[in-house]
């Protein structure tokens, strides 16, 4: 029949333009549903280690050179961007990638470093619709793109090999399942 | 093929003939020069007004960059920022720096301390549950003399531009 010839064509354009948006729409969806599960942070990669030989202070004796001292310490002189008091118990050093927190009370200090993680922050700025604006439409056109391919797909062979066949079944867990976690946790 | 060819020209058409003015519009020149200090101290007489103002940078949302904190010189008046939709995200590499930021001072009716209270208990989730456990340092600085007034109002800048300045702090 016509319309099932034009349906696969629709349906192959449609999976060969958009291949690449599964791409970074799928494996972004992976890394956000372990970032909303607090597994890991999928764009940044964050480490933190204790620092040692850091003596405690006053704020008021916590000038330039007692952060001096702390940078040079940690290794990070060269990296070294300001600070700031979030307390008046504690000191933050702000360093290129990461900073420094000191509680100048007990003089107990960790480091943290924070790079981008490479890939995957791409795909979830991508996925978050971080650029806004064009951005927006073209997800808007692979969202529209994936439904059309969701039916166009159901259609698409006849018989046993088709929805009237083993199809249906496939298609009743693949809507039921997503039903069950719905009615259990919503 | 031909098709193909037709729908690559005008997605790339699309693409190219949208991507100017689309800063949201609002007049960048108009800014008024502030300190924070101003507009913690009396938020209420800049409320919808574009304001440019420089501060250092405390504190970047890390779970999408959406906000930021910035204090003056005295480290005591601190000013959340938002993205607009002019900006993706504010990397959070930007800690520690000075920043210069033009945006809209705009005042939000916080929900009170019960109604936060009672939205947490119907919450089970793990994404919804907490403000708090999105942003730990945002609670922390909001009481840190972060733009507020009387009846739960806040304050935040909506940036519309900013640039990173090179300023010993």
């Amino acid at each position: 029949m016509k319309w099932r010839k034009r349906n696969r064509w629709l349906h192959r354009k449609l999976g060969y333009m958009f291949f690449g948006m599964a791409i970074i729409y799928g494996v972004s969806g992976i890394a956000l549903n372990h970032h909303i599960t607090r597994h890991w942070n999928p764009s940044h990669i964050e480490r933190s280690e204790t620092l040692v030989g850091i003596e405690p202070a006053d704020r008021s004796e916590a000038g330039k050179e007692y952060i001096n001292e702390i940078v040079t310490i940690a290794g990070e002189k060269e990296n070294y961007k300001s600070y700031y008091f979030p307390t008046d118990q504690s000191l933050m050093i702000y360093l290129k990638d990461g900073h420094i927190i000191v509680d100048l009370e007990t003089g107990e200090s960790s480091i943290t470093t924070l790079k981008n993680r490479k890939f995957f922050r791409e795909i979830n700025f991508l996925h978050y619709n971080k650029p806004k604006q064009l951005w927006t439409y073209f997800s808007d056109l692979f969202a529209f793109s994936l439904v059309i391919m969701a039916i166009s797909g159901l259609i698409m062979n006849r018989g046993k090999k088709g929805i009237k066949g083993s199809g249906i079944i496939l298609v009743i867990i693949g809507i039921t399942i997503p039903l069950i976690f719905l009615i259990i946790y919503l | 093929m031909k098709n193909l060819i037709l729908i690559i020209t005008l997605t790339i058409f699309i693409l190219s003939c949208g991507s100017e003015g689309t800063k949201t519009g609002i007049k960048e020149t108009e800014a008024i020069n502030v300190s924070i200090a101003e507009l913690v101290a009396s938020p209420e007489s800049h409320t919808d007004d574009m304001v440019s103002l420089k501060g250092q940078v405390t504190h970047v949302c890390k779970h999408g960059g959406q906000k930021m904190f910035i204090t003056d010189e005295s480290q005591e008046n601190n000013l959340l920022i938002r993205v607009s939709g002019s900006i993706p995200e504010f990397d959070v590499t930007l800690e520690g720096s000075m920043v210069e930021v033009t945006g809209k001072l705009l005042a939000t009716i916080e929900a009170s301390e019960e109604d936060h209270q009672e939205v947490d208990n119907d919450q089970t989730g793990t994404q919804n549950s907490n403000k708090t456990e999105d942003c730990p340092t945002e609670e922390n600085l909001k009481k840190e003399g972060s733009a507020t007034s009387d009846n739960n109002v806040t304050y935040h800048v909506e940036a519309v531009s900013f640039k990173e300045i090179t300023e010993e702090v």
